[in-house]
């Protein structure tokens, strides 16, 4: 399947979903604060309870959401409670703000309100039922742009002569740097590149593109964001500045010191930020393909007061750190650094497809070049400070802060030892190693989760739900490490190499991201999906005594034979998270704790993680059409539409639709959102309105995630969709949908965000 | 996942051929355009806003009868999107005190979606003894949970104020 869609079918893409569910009976998840359990997600951090049946979701990438100029849908889900009917109803969060949701703080409330299908009783909020109604809350958020013009069709590029950097650029602060225009292989595969080749100079070897933005032009720079964009892309073999990086500042000479510096390693990747100031609204980097990278940095033009005209420098300076000492005095070695290309500046916190300008029209470029879409998040730095990014995950394991066998964690034909060096630079981590002598099979960690019993998410009743382990390892006398779940022994072929930091066994097709962390250390995180009747669940890590991974005889490490006594590998930072993306590392006492999920920037899109799914892009969409029925015929018929990720629906009871999926997902925690449309006649049980119009009281058609048996809508080879209609007769609403759409069509569109189609056919 | 997802983003080809959202000015003569909030390519129709509310009146159904037009600034090239409406609510009561909202697109011969724009249904899901909307009890004839069409935009004014959001894809 393609995730990407065609241009006819092109893939929907969120900025943000989750799926998260209602739970009063985990008795100390959080302190016993009821709040709702996120099962999966993308761009969200955390959803908290703020009174019966409120819930508020934070966003991970609050500028996206800043002004609450997004669209959100959302579908509720009763999986287990079959009288049960819902809607969720988004909600700004700031009570009297009118029309702005969010703040700064970018959340947004959603009250999900509920009633009895069977009687006239008055709908009310959902309360905080128990996990086993399966209360769970699908949520989809399209942030899009911030511009307040709403006949506005394009965006400029507020940059001028992005062709050819040289004939305007650079500004004052520029000397010494040379450019050479059409010096490689563009993005967009023509050769525009613009090669900048560092010479000495008295200001430092930087660059600097300038872009004027007056009221005259733009309707006002004050209050809006604003985001910088540039290609930047290692130079020549011969260059002098090899791995060093290249920034990009962007800067509202409006406030002191307003904007921010990012620093992007051309060579690797590796980011970070300078000068950050408070209306610096994030950055983002992103693999643009062959030694490209797309680097943009976002600020709000905060200063009200400043009379109108005013400067926005996006800049690009070839080294590692602003106002470093060695700048002034380098000169370079008469090669290419940096190729460069594509400046952009434009309205707005994301960076949309670069649009070429001239010398010609400066400022004010032609607004018809290309079409607004929704861009992804911005990705904001986890060093930033601000607490984005909390979320509800939890460390599953217990006891990780000791070294010392206990009732949560015991080694099996293995010894420990303590006091190696970390990828964190203590001596934190510690050695597993192998007895001598002994012909045992396994040596290995078992960790225990400490969820015995306490939660049941998953697809059925008693089913675990997905988790991912995490750990970090490094090789010494051994090579490989094991990965089993104790309990079933589904991971037992899971090996990766700790010299290579690739896997090399991973027969059941497991999500695993294998990350370096520096001197030789991987992380290594690996996601199953959800089995039944699991109420224990152990995860070991070890390692064979061969030097390589050989099939399993009687064990699931190796063959058997004797070991070397100290052989082993090192290991740090065990942890277990429930659904698909793991956190940063929280160390564990006798309790579970909450872990720090901090979204690496670039990580987002270079793919290398499977645990962030697929992104806010989503895996599965379309429509499903109910066609014209005959007569009062009982039967009911559908097909789909316009779709991708799905094979097939079929209709049942007059009112559900089962969805089937192309392939199976990996997870089962996927996000389903619905829109509804219908072709509104006049119907003989209204005894209302005209025909072809609007009756006063005509129906409304509610559709939820529920199937037919209890906790069954919601597989990893499809979901079921039902429909209630309100009743004219009696104006309650019904499961009796379909029959009586006679006379007129009756669509369900839909998306599907997260779990990843990967398996065989659903 | 292999390839990646920017692609798109970097050189075009969004999928999100419009949206919006939008407020309503609740009052009944005027046209509800001024609460527009955002969007992109879709806006608030006022001229078949307003000839709907001409030809209909304003007493039975709040303003009009509950549909609700839009219209894309540049026209689509055919009538297959799909439309996503949810509804919004702002103020200091969540979805006012419990009250659910329903909205879906239509699609008839009164009520086409075109190339042009499309009409939207949004009504509020009502009970028997609410007395915080003005002309609530005569509108809902003492039903209790049937979803009022039209109720929706004259309620703006009252204690929230709700919003559309709209996504066409």
């Amino acid at each position: 399947m393609s995730l990407y869609g065609n241009a006819t079918n092109a893939t929907p893409s969120a900025d943000a979903w989750c799926l998260y569910e209602i739970d009063s009976s985990d008795s100390n998840p959080f302190g016993g604060d009821l709040n709702p359990k996120i099962m999966d997600g993308y761009g969200v951090s955390r959803v908290e309870r703020i009174s019966t049946g409120v819930h508020r979701i934070y966003f991970t990438n609050p500028e996206r959401f800043q002004g609450g100029a997004y669209v959100s849908i959302g579908l509720l889900e009763v999986g287990n409670a079959p009288i049960g009917y819902g809607i969720v109803v988004p909600h700004g969060t700031t009570a009297s703000a009118g029309v702005t949701a969010g703040g700064f703080s970018a959340s947004c409330d959603v009250s999900i309100v509920g009633f009895d299908s069977t009687s006239t009783a008055a709908p009310t909020f959902l309360v905080d039922n128990s996990y086993t109604h399966r209360i769970r809350v699908n949520m989809a958020f399209f942030s899009l742009r911030s511009d307040a013009d709403i006949n506005k069709m394009r965006v400029a590029n507020y940059a001028a002569n992005t062709e050819n950097m040289s004939l305007f650029a650079p500004s004052g602060s520029s000397g010494g740097t040379i450019l050479v225009p059409n010096a490689a292989i563009a993005p967009d595969g023509t050769n525009t590149a613009v090669g900048v080749r560092i010479t000495s100079n008295s200001l430092g070897v930087r660059k600097t593109i300038q872009a004027n933005i007056g009221t005259a032009t733009s309707g006002g720079v004050n209050g809006k964001p604003w985001n910088g964009s540039i290609y930047v892309k290692s130079g020549e073999a011969s260059r002098v500045l090899k791995g060093a990086s290249a920034n990009v500042s962007l800067f509202d000479n409006g406030v002191v010191g307003g904007g921010g510096i990012v620093m992007l390693n051309t060579d690797t990747g590796a980011t970070a930020t300078a000068s950050i100031s408070s209306n610096f609204l994030g950055f983002k980097v992103e693999n643009a393909g062959n030694g490209w990278w797309r680097i943009s940095s976002s600020i709000k033009a905060n200063n009200t007061t400043h009379p109108g005209y005013r400067n926005l420098y996006l800049g690009f300076i070839a080294n590692q750190t602003a106002g470093a000492s060695d700048e002034l005095s380098w000169s370079g070695n008469g090669s290419i650094e940096f190729y460069v290309w594509g400046t952009q500046l434009e309205e707005g916190t994301s960076p949309t497809p670069y649009v070429r300008t001239t010398f010609s029209n400066p400022g004010i470029n032609a607004q018809n070049n290309f079409v607004l879409g929704n861009q992804d998040v911005l990705v904001r730095s986890s060093n930033s400070g601000s607490g984005y990014g909390t979320m509800t995950y939890q460390n599953l394991f217990v006891q990780t802060g000791t070294t010392t066998p206990n009732t949560s964690w015991y080694l099996q034909n293995c010894g420990i030892s303590t006091g190696f060096t970390a990828p964190d630079g203590s001596t934190t981590a510690y050695k597993i190693w192998e007895h001598q002598a002994a012909e045992n099979t396994v040596y290995r960690i078992f960790y225990a989760s400490s969820v015995a019993g306490s939660r049941t998410y998953g697809t059925t009743a008693g089913g675990t739900p997905i988790r991912t382990v995490s750990f970090y390892a490094k090789a010494q006398e051994r090579q490989y490490v094991r990965i089993t779940d104790g309990n079933s022994g589904q991971w037992g072929d899971l090996v990766i190499d700790l010299v290579g930091g690739v896997v090399t066994q991973n027969t059941r097709g497991y999500e695993v991201s294998v990350t370096s962390a520096g001197d030789g250390w991987w992380r290594i995180a690996a996601t199953r999906a959800s089995r039944a009747n699991i109420i224990n669940s152990y995860q070991d890590v070890g390692f064979s005594t061969e030097s390589s991974p050989k099939p399993p005889i009687s064990g699931i490490y190796g063959s058997r034979s004797a070991g070397v006594s100290g052989s082993g590998i090192l290991f740090w930072h065990p942890q277990l998270n429930s659904g698909t993306i793991y956190g940063d590392y929280a160390e564990s006492g006798a309790s579970r704790v909450g872990t720090t999920f901090s979204r690496q920037l670039g990580l987002t899109y270079t793919s290398a993680l499977g645990q962030l799914q697929t992104g806010g892009v989503a895996t599965a969409w379309g429509t499903i059409v109910v066609p014209v029925a005959l007569g009062n015929s009982t039967g009911a018929c559908a097909y789909l539409e316009n779709y991708k990720g799905v094979s097939s629906v079929s209709a049942s009871g007059n009112s559900t639709f089962i969805v089937t999926f192309e392939k199976q997902m990996a997870s089962d925690t996927y996000c389903v959102v619905t829109g509804i449309e219908t072709q509104t006649v006049h119907l003989p049980e209204s005894g209302l309105g005209l025909a072809d119009s609007i009756p006063p009281t005509d129906e409304f058609v509610l559709p939820i995630l529920q199937a037919g048996s209890a906790d069954s809508q919601r597989r990893r080879d499809g979901f079921t969709i039902r429909c209630l209609r309100q009743d004219p007769s009696d104006n309650v609403f019904k499961q009796q949908s379909i029959h009586h759409q006679r006379g007129r069509e009756f669509r369900i569109h839909f998306m599907v965000f997260g779990g990843k189609q990967i398996y065989g056919a659903g | 996942m292999t390839t990646s997802a920017y692609i798109p983003a970097i050189f075009g080809g969004s999928s999100v051929k419009a949206w919006c959202l939008t407020g309503f000015d609740g009052t009944l003569s005027g046209p509800s355009v001024r609460n527009f909030i955002n969007g992109y390519n879709l806006t608030f129709n006022d001229a078949a806003y307003n000839a709907q509310r001409n030809t209909n009146g304003t007493s039975d159904q709040g303003i009009c009868t509950g549909a609700i037009p839009f219209k894309f600034v540049t026209p689509l090239p055919n009538n297959r999107y799909k439309i996503f409406v949810s509804p919004k609510t702002v103020g200091p009561n969540y979805a006012e005190n419990g009250r659910a909202f329903f909205c879906h697109a239509l699609n008839t011969t009164q009520y086409p979606k075109t190339v042009d724009g499309f009409w939207v249904r949004f009504g509020m899901m009502t009970r028997g003894n609410d007395d915080t909307g003005a002309g609530f009890d005569t509108f809902i004839n003492g039903v209790t949970n049937r979803p009022a069409v039209g109720e929706i935009l004259n309620r703006t004014i009252a204690s929230a104020t709700y919003q559309l959001q709209v996504l066409v894809i």
